[in-house]
């Protein structure tokens, strides 16, 4: 078979099984809300991770490159990197609090499936893209944005529950909470940092004031600002990690689809 | 965007980025710290920082466009040349390749003779030194070249751009597709050339020749000095941190 008859091929079976990837995602979410057994939702979440693999591994065929390109493959990609951080470390992540990490997966599985298709497009890699460098700098932001997802959500059950700071449970969750945030913080950095040895190599200038490069910054520094806090507080914690993480959404979304600049392809 | 532009090449960036860095020594030496490791950590990044200043403030970035065939001397784009930097670059050869099906390229490199004894292949992240300096190659364009023959002076030139010859300025304009011919101006004179004959233009027989496209590689040139410090302090920044996170919790 021809290389082009083998990308068709995989762009035809992406879609369907994208779908029964949301469908498993979806039974295990409703397993989870009846309360029926851990193990049953596990079970169907790790079916629906093989499916989501087999997605990415199609789409890469497809597009010929790895699923690091535009909004849609990203979307897959973070979806799956926290779909595989709930079931390989299940234990640290509460059951009843499972159901919000599962609907964010959801969500951003739902979002990737109703994306235009003009989005959803695989186009062919531009030749500065084509480079080592890109196995690391964007496996590393959304390793960062799955860290900060899970913070994120720790951060709602504290301000929604947390009436008392000093509760084992509370304790408990705002260790898990700072956790997140530094693997944010370090993935984000190692972003940042191979993101400009990548741009010196490609173009010979590390730091352009590209709106993507100055968002990033500002994630960075947002976070920052969390392991400075005078009187770290939890409730101001919680709401710095809330405040960083919507700094996040923007540079993912806002400075795609609102701001041009070199990375206006992303 | 919301002149932002200006902010970041303005004073009040730098005087921010000082503030920050004054900041972070003064927590470090006025026991704002107690480890050795978030001290390291900080110390680190205000030399990150320094270093960029250097690099931006010191360090030389130009663009050398060269078209194929043409030779330009590297000394003539730098401010305050060295005389070590009279070299030669022609490009020999501008390769491209496409992606099948798509008008994008998968990837385009120049052939480069250096000195005139040097031919160095410069491709996309794949830089160049020169000295110094390293090239890079950023992009390049496709120009419909002429041919211009005036009064025994010959010129190599693409649409669209001005030329001298026997002392007199010309400015080719733009071309005409019905009638064959191009729009010259000479001393603010209009004329309409046509392509390929020989015609009397301002009382001098000039004759212009299509030749085809040719392409013009662009080529970025930065000053490298201080980078490999930039890029060693910038790994040793996120070795602390994970350090300064995982392996010394501070107390």
């Amino acid at each position: 078979m021809e290389a082009t008859q083998i990308r068709y091929e995989s762009f035809k079976v992406e879609q369907p099984l994208l779908i029964i990837t949301a469908l498993l995602y979806l039974i295990a979410f409703v397993i989870l809300l009846t309360g029926a057994r851990d193990r049953f939702c596990l079970g169907v979440t790790w079916i629906a991770i093989l499916a989501h693999l087999f997605v990415l591994i199609a789409r890469s065929v497809s597009a010929g490159h790895p699923p690091f390109t535009n909004l849609y493959e990203t979307m897959l990609l973070l979806s799956f990197l926290v779909a595989l951080r709930l079931v390989f470390w299940r234990r640290q992540i509460d059951s009843r609090h499972r159901w919000l990490i599962l609907s964010m997966i959801l969500a951003m599985v739902g979002a990737a499936i109703l994306l235009p298709s003009s989005l959803k497009v695989a186009r062919p890699l531009m030749p500065a893209l084509n480079s080592f460098w890109m196995y690391i700098h964007v496996p590393a932001y959304f390793f960062g944005y799955m860290a900060l997802i899970l913070a994120f959500i720790y951060a709602l059950i504290f301000l929604f529950q947390g009436k008392n700071e000093s509760s084992s449970e509370m304790v408990s969750l705002l260790k898990k909470m700072n956790n997140e945030v530094k693997i944010a913080f370090l993935f984000l950095n190692i972003g940042l940092v191979t993101g400009a040895i990548w741009a010196y190599i490609s173009w010979g200038n590390y730091w352009t004031w590209d709106p993507k490069e100055v968002w990033a910054l500002i994630n960075i520094l947002t976070l920052a600002v969390f392991f400075h806090l005078v009187k770290p507080k939890a409730t101001k914690k919680s709401l710095i990690v809330i405040l960083a993480f919507l700094t996040v959404i923007f540079t993912y979304l806002g400075v795609s689809f609102l701001l041009s600049g070199i990375h206006s392809y992303a | 965007m919301f002149g932002l532009d200006h902010f970041y090449n303005s004073m009040l960036n730098v005087v921010l980025w000082v503030a920050l860095c004054i900041a972070m020594l003064m927590s470090i030496f006025l026991k704002g710290m107690r480890s050795l490791a978030q001290k390291s950590l900080h110390f680190l990044l205000v030399m990150i920082i320094l270093l960029v200043f250097y690099d931006k403030a010191v360090n030389q970035r130009f663009t050398i466009p060269i078209r194929e065939g043409q030779e330009v001397n590297f000394a003539n784009f730098i401010k305050n040349p060295d005389p070590v930097y009279q070299i030669p670059l022609r490009l020999l050869k501008f390769e491209i390749q496409m992606h099948p099906g798509s008008t994008m390229p998968a990837a385009f490199n120049s052939w480069l003779l250096v000195n005139r004894t040097d031919m160095t292949k410069l491709a996309v992240n794949k830089p160049v030194p020169v000295g110094r300096y390293m090239l890079y190659q950023s992009a390049y364009k496709q120009d419909h070249m002429l041919e211009v023959i005036s009064g025994g002076d010959t010129s190599i030139t693409p649409f669209n751009s001005k030329i001298t010859l026997n002392r007199q300025e010309i400015f080719l304009h733009d071309y005409n597709d019905s009638a064959q011919t191009l729009h010259i101006e000479i001393g603010g004179a209009q004329y309409q050339v046509p392509m390929g004959v020989a015609s009397i233009v301002g009382g001098q027989k000039m004759q212009i020749i299509p030749l085809g496209p040719k392409y013009t590689s662009i080529i970025e040139v930065a000053d490298v000095t201080g980078v490999n410090i930039l890029a060693l302090f910038a790994l040793m920044y996120l070795v602390a941190l994970a350090y300064n996170f995982w392996w010394k919790q501070p107390k």
